[in-house]
């Protein structure tokens, strides 16, 4: 059940547990307490955006975390008092808490954030909460800052509380000059690869390494669109090495998808069969620590190092090019979208029940480029166009991603299956296996079915009149 | 949501201590925990200081006219709420009678908050009626009150009748043995005999007849924690009621 709950903060040096006895005629729920702990978030604060403050070790629930790690963000000290105001019948109505807490960190001098009062609503007394809460808002210095712990935590130790989400923003208008506006993305995309960086290396979870190579590829995404407005030695030079990144960070990421894959597709399978893929897993776990430690050595090399650096100066080149990079940075993109969705209709259009698998894949690439294109260059035009574009792509690039992920699938358990006939258990993995491609090959088919309805609602005449009409 | 019924066709027999108590308890390991307190008299909801009243009354819940998260109280306890009584449920039994198959019933009322609490202790009124039947229906687990007496057993054998008669789906019964006054060599020997003899149904935990159970009604409060007494009597029956739902 939802219960309301208000931190507000105290600007003056007041005493919290004085203004909640005096103000809000609260009474100690027990004796003060001194609390230490490290607070945590995941790396793109999700805590923080869904108001939750936990310590490290403290519960926190799946959905919230969504496979990221918690990451410790602050050690904060505390002087915390609970306290509780009780009706006529010595009922509580209301929790309230107090605290005084710092920022500890290595060895300096503790940071003091300013006291905190915290208000919980009482399931079923809602009046008597928000009646303590209007006298302590009317009370001298005390402020309602939407700030929580984790939050006023964060900025203390140079940390925003948001984290770093991956997504990029541009802030120039239509008319900004494209050589701007790759700069301004290119920056911000190397920005989100390098913030990455540590936490793939650590393998702190799968998602930074996806989020570094997610940054790479709009990265090249940019290169492409707006390839006019770079040097051209300089620009093949950088996109040669951020194929290579994303080739080196690639093995990994497949078999991240595969492990997490391998659990879906057998849950329509009895106990039994999965208990024979367990020789299968580990097998791919085998992999992928092996992938990882190559994966290391790229990310730590000077190659590396070199690309981002040659990445953050092509940006700069961008912004002080001429020619193609004075154009408004609209006008290009709408000619790249333009082009891309007349290619995409007009390839879709060809593939019949008798295209080979690559008619697909390769028609999955392009709707790949749209949506980076919608996503970078997105908010430059008419939002509910681009709505409307994005659902009808997505719808399509669902399909096209499963035909072709079941295509990549099948292939890695193909290719394992010798490797696992000798492994322990090996036999009955192999059984399960087979069972388990037959499934995923049913599955493909069925995407394949799906195909046609879906890109004619995309290249429907009315979406073609749109993107021309819209991005002219 | 599991669901669990203290129940016992006679009243006095420690049955909403009981409820109070474990209530706190699984409040206290974690669990998100609803006390509804079916007894028009409301002791359970006496006990926790909140006031018997359910707007609109508990008919228009089990009509599922009334959306009961509306009438749900916070008690003193974290993370224990409480479905208040009402003065009204004397006249459940008529409400889910003139709607016959129609009403949700108690069910319907526990599947409405199924998502917000992850066990339900259900404090019926003593007797058998259809509200008990209603309740019997939508519980996991029926938790039976016994004061050692040379009847007990016959009681728990003619509650099991009744349930196997009655319900498609009969609740599991867990009896426990209540109010055991050591000084009484009866009390004292149904303690240790009826446990080992009816295994699984009766629970190993006997609650005994403590002033600090009576005095619950003038502090109005569940006992505190403790690992001794009537407490800790009560933390040894909640660890064996958990093991039984988690079965």
């Amino acid at each position: 059940m939802p219960r309301r709950v208000c931190e507000l903060e105290l600007a003056s040096g007041v005493d919290p547990s004085w203004v909640l006895a005096e103000v809000a005629g609260a009474t100690p729920d027990g004796p003060a307490r001194s609390e230490d702990r490290v607070l945590v978030d995941t790396f793109d604060g999700r805590l923080h955006a869904a108001g939750v403050v936990r310590g490290e070790g403290e519960p926190v629930a799946d959905a919230l975390r969504a496979g990221r790690a918690l990451l410790p963000v602050a050690r904060v000290r505390s002087r915390a008092g609970e306290f509780v105001v009780r009706n006529g019948d010595a009922k509580i109505v209301v929790r309230l808490r107090a605290e005084r807490p710092e920022v500890v960190g290595d060895g300096d001098r503790p940071v003091p954030l300013p006291a905190r009062v915290t208000v919980r609503e009482v399931l079923g007394y809602a009046d008597a909460y928000e009646e303590v809460l209007a006298r302590l808002k009317a009370a001298d210095g005390l402020v309602e800052t939407g700030r929580s712990l984790l939050a006023a935590a964060s900025w203390a130790v140079g940390r925003d509380p948001a984290g770093v989400d991956g997504k990029v923003r541009l802030s120039l208008g239509r008319s900004g000059r494209a050589g701007d506006a790759a700069r301004e993305l290119l920056l911000q995309l190397a920005d989100v690869a390098e913030a990455n960086v540590p936490g793939a290396l650590d393998d702190l979870d799968v998602e930074f390494l996806h989020d570094l190579r997610v940054a790479v590829r709009r990265a090249r995404s940019v290169l492409r669109e707006l390839a006019a407005v770079f040097p051209p030695d300089a620009l093949a030079h950088v996109r040669a090495e951020l194929k290579w990144l994303q080739a080196a960070t690639g093995p990994v990421r497949d078999l991240d998808v595969q492990l997490a894959d391998l659990d879906v597709l057998t849950e329509g399978l009895s106990d039994a069969r999965r208990a024979d893929l367990d020789a299968l897993r580990a097998l791919l776990w085998r992999h992928r620590a092996t992938q990882r430690r190559k994966l290391r050595a790229a990310l730590r090399g000077r190659r590396a190092k070199a690309a981002l650096e040659s990445w953050r100066t092509l940006a700069t080149q961008a912004a002080q090019g001429a020619g193609a990079a004075d154009r408004p940075v609209a006008e290009l993109a709408a000619e790249r979208i333009r082009h891309v969705h007349r290619r995409m209709v007009r390839d879709g259009s060809h593939i019949d029940d008798a295209s080979p698998p690559e008619a697909l894949h390769d028609l999955r690439k392009r709707g790949k480029e749209l949506r980076y294109l919608l996503e970078l260059f997105g908010p430059l035009f008419a939002a509910d166009v681009v709505r409307s574009l994005v659902r009808a792509l997505k719808e399509l690039q669902d399909v096209l991603g499963r035909f072709q992920d079941r295509a990549v699938q099948i292939e890695v358990l193909e290719a394992v299956a010798g490797e696992l006939a000798g492994a322990d258990g090996g036999p009955s993995a192999l059984m399960a296996l087979g069972l388990l491609v037959e499934e995923l090959r049913a599955d493909q088919e069925r995407a394949r079915d799906e195909f046609r309805d879906r890109f004619e609602r995309f290249a429907a005449k009315d979406q073609r009149a749109l993107v021309k009409r819209s991005f002219a | 949501m599991k669901v669990v019924a203290t129940y016992s066709i006679k009243g006095g027999v420690g049955k909403t201590s009981a409820a109070v108590n474990l209530g706190a308890l699984a409040a206290r390991s974690g669990l998100r925990t609803l006390l509804w307190d079916l007894d028009p008299q409301g002791s359970a909801t006496f006990l926790l200081r909140i006031r018997p009243k359910v707007r609109g009354g508990a008919g228009k819940l089990v009509r599922g006219k009334r959306d009961p998260a509306e009438a749900l109280k916070g008690t003193d306890v974290e993370g224990l709420d409480l479905l208040p009584a009402d003065f009204s449920s004397r006249h459940l039994d008529l409400v889910l009678d003139r709607q016959k198959n129609g009403a949700p019933g108690v069910g319907g009322v526990l599947d409405r908050l199924a998502d917000d609490y992850d066990l339900a202790l259900v404090d019926c009124a003593p007797s058998i009626s259809l509200v008990s039947e209603s309740v019997f229906a939508a519980a996991d687990v029926l938790l039976v009150p016994l004061v050692p007496s040379p009847l007990s057993t016959r009681t728990l054998e003619q509650l099991q009748d009744f349930l196997d008669g009655h319900s498609p789906s009969a609740p599991r019964v867990l009896a426990f043995l209540s109010m055991v006054d050591r000084r009484r060599a009866l009390h004292r020997d149904q303690a240790e005999s009826l446990p080992e003899r009816f295994a699984g149904v009766i629970a190993s935990t006997p609650i005994p007849n403590a002033s600090v159970v009576e005095q619950m009604a003038t502090r109005r409060e569940p006992l505190r924690p403790r690992s001794d007494g009537a407490a800790g009597a009560y933390a040894q029956l909640w660890d064996e009621l958990r093991r039984v739902l988690e079965q």
